[in-house]
């Protein structure tokens, strides 16, 4: 199970253990203690809370705020890493680092910053024919804020590693830019575009600090899974909240699988097989090995 | 289809890349371009490509002026020089991309872009491997399916970039002397870019030698061997000695050179054989001449008499056979 080759790094095993331990203490001991105080519960108590209906729309409106940021995340965050690896323009540098920003801000800044210029009398939310801020939609604009550097982040080496003579190449024989983007540049990103989303998608459903001021917070309007965990803390329900927590945990644990799961089948080969097949001629029978 | 070049020049920033090039290339035929790196020579093959633009000058396909279309309008094969396959797609479908990006109404139907794909695979001697990607396959495979995948759209000139240097000296001697057969049979007009001059003088019908950025000689490898136009050509060409007496000067290759071990001969230079270096058909013979500082090579072939009474730090006595003067 456990192989070892020649490293440069030596002492596999000490190293293996002291990787386990610091796990252990950082990651799997609250969690395991999390498990352990929601065994204590009842079935029936359990079910109670999870038939709750307050508890039931703040999942959907988690699941689905989270779904389109780290959609938006992974496209405006797909242009960034493009123009950032392919293109030089005056003050690159400076977007460059400005984009590690949204990690390195308390997100509550974010938040409070971002319902001020959204707000119906804010900056911009005054411009706007519609409510941005105590709506989904701020949810979603306040997610995408703290998201982004993930999705630009994991996009840019795979960008640096597309020669640009592969563009040329398919210039060449005749692609138009449409083309060549569909047949070559997409299917090469596609799976490592996934990582980006499901990264994205995993820290939107978390996100607590910047949502909380921009959603207002009105039980089955605005009111996302984190805020209402908090907000059982604050009326010490602490089984309700232990209970909401694991709900979280055992979702975000099975997104991240299957996406994982979905990544490891699209390949892309798989994917110019799927776009082949679905408009152009096909030339081989056995596209795909 | 023949290619005209006129007055062309191309600036990278301030830097003059190509400074008013001419060059008329017939039907057929296959050109080299040769220099050292940085002569120009691939900013002239993409320019003609159209993958760059000219800063000013034309050119003409079949006297039909194509400075300002789209590399899509000009129906090149290009080959790059590490080949820039498709990693994500198999052989076949790398082959039959181009045929496969056409406009609905002048693509082929599936079965004669299959048909067609498959004839190029059996071709370049590849038909077995159709649905390999290409990470499976070897150097000399990769640059064949790149090769196939250039002439797939027909192109009316087939344009390649460095074709043999991504491979090892054994494959490139094989897929250059396949290169110029396929060439033969296809009678397509094609131009390489190479840094190598036998290479060049191996396969090409004309060789365009340049250097910083101008066309130093036209011509076909003898007239370039035979009488090359300046220094710059002539060195380029292969090993060049330098030998000064007094006020003689000498160049001359290491093969135009006669070797004596006696003494006293009218005509000859005395030196010292520093080192003696048998590589096949020749042998390698480094000269310390007692006359000038600089160190001569010497080739003379192997079945030379007397050649093995000659050792190291022996006296050799030597006369260059045709003299370059300057």
């Amino acid at each position: 199970m456990f192989t070892s080759r020649y490293s440069v790094i030596p002492g596999f095993w000490l190293s293996l253990g002291y990787t386990l331990s610091w796990l252990s203490l950082i990651v799997l001991l609250p969690l395991a203690a999390l498990f352990l105080y929601a065994s204590h519960i009842h079935l029936d108590q359990l079910i109670h809370i999870l038939s709750n209906r307050q508890l039931q729309s703040a999942l959907k409106l988690s699941l689905y705020t989270s779904f389109y940021a780290a959609l938006l995340a992974s496209i405006f965050g797909s242009f960034l890493a493009w123009m950032l690896t392919r293109h030089s323009f005056v003050g690159k540098k400076l977007i460059d680092s400005m984009i590690d920003l949204p990690l390195a801000l308390p997100t509550a800044i974010a938040g409070i910053a971002l319902t001020t210029l959204y707000a119906p009398n804010g900056l911009i939310g005054s411009f706007l024919p519609f409510k941005v801020a105590y709506t989904p939609l701020g949810i979603v604009i306040a997610m995408v804020f703290v998201t982004i550097p993930f999705t630009v982040r994991t996009l840019e080496p795979i960008i640096k590693d597309i020669p640009h003579s592969v563009e040329e190449a398919a210039k060449t024989l005749g692609a138009t830019p449409l083309q060549t983007f569909l047949y070559i540049i997409f299917p090469m990103l596609f799976p490592t575009w996934l990582t980006g989303f499901s990264l994205a998608m995993a820290r939107s459903l978390g996100e607590y600090g910047s949502v909380v001021f921009i959603a207002a917070n009105i039980p089955y309007k605005t009111e996302i899974l984190p805020i209402l965990i908090v907000s059982k803390l604050d009326q010490f329900d602490y089984t309700g909240a232990t209970v909401i927590s694991m709900l979280m945990l055992i979702i975000s644990f099975a997104l991240l699988f299957a996406i994982n799961l979905i990544q490891r089948w699209i390949k892309p080969h798989r994917l110019i097989w799927f776009i082949t097949h679905s408009s152009l001629p096909r030339t081989s029978k056995k596209n795909s090995p | 289809m023949n290619i005209r070049i006129k007055e062309l020049n191309k600036y990278f920033n301030k830097f003059h890349v190509l400074q008013n090039i001419n060059l008329d290339i017939r039907k057929g035929e296959l050109i080299a371009l040769l220099g050292p790196s940085g002569c120009g020579k691939t900013s002239l093959l993409r320019i003609i490509a159209g993958l760059e633009q000219p800063s000013s000058g034309q050119i003409f396909f079949n006297e039909q002026d194509v400075s300002n279309k789209d590399i899509r309008e000009r129906h090149i094969g290009y080959m790059f020089q590490h080949f820039a396959l498709f990693q994500h797609m198999t052989v076949l479908d790398n082959i039959s991309f181009g045929l496969r990006m056409k406009p609905r109404k002048e693509r082929p139907s599936s079965a004669e872009i299959l048909e067609k794909a498959k004839h190029l695979l059996d071709m370049v001697q590849l038909g077995n491997l159709a649905n390999r990607y290409p990470d499976e396959l070897s150097g000399g495979q990769k640059q064949r399916v790149a090769l196939a995948r250039a002439l797939a759209i027909d192109p009316s000139v087939l344009l390649l970039d460095e074709p043999f240097s991504a491979l090892d000296t054994k494959v490139r001697r094989e897929l250059r002397q396949w290169l110029s057969n396929l060439h033969h049979e296809i009678q397509l007009t094609s131009i390489f870019v190479t840094h190598d001059q036998e290479e060049a003088m191996e396969i090409a019908d004309r060789v365009v030698i340049m250097n910083k950025g101008i066309i130093e000689q036209i011509g076909s490898p003898k007239e370039i061997l035979d009488t090359p136009k300046n220094d710059f050509v002539y060195n380029f060409l292969g090993e060049t000695n330098h030998f000064s007496v007094g006020e003689q000067n000498f160049t001359f290759r290491p093969h135009e050179i006669i070797l004596s071990i006696h003494t006293e001969k009218v005509g000859y230079f005395e030196a010292e054989a520093i080192d003696i270096r048998p590589l096949g058909a020749v042998t390698k013979i480094i000269l310390k001449p007692k006359d000038d500082k600089h160190s001569i090579e010497a080739q003379v072939p192997n079945t030379t008499p007397n050649l093995n009474r000659l050792n190291k730090g022996d006296k050799v006595y030597f006369r260059p056979i045709m003299d370059f003067e300057i």
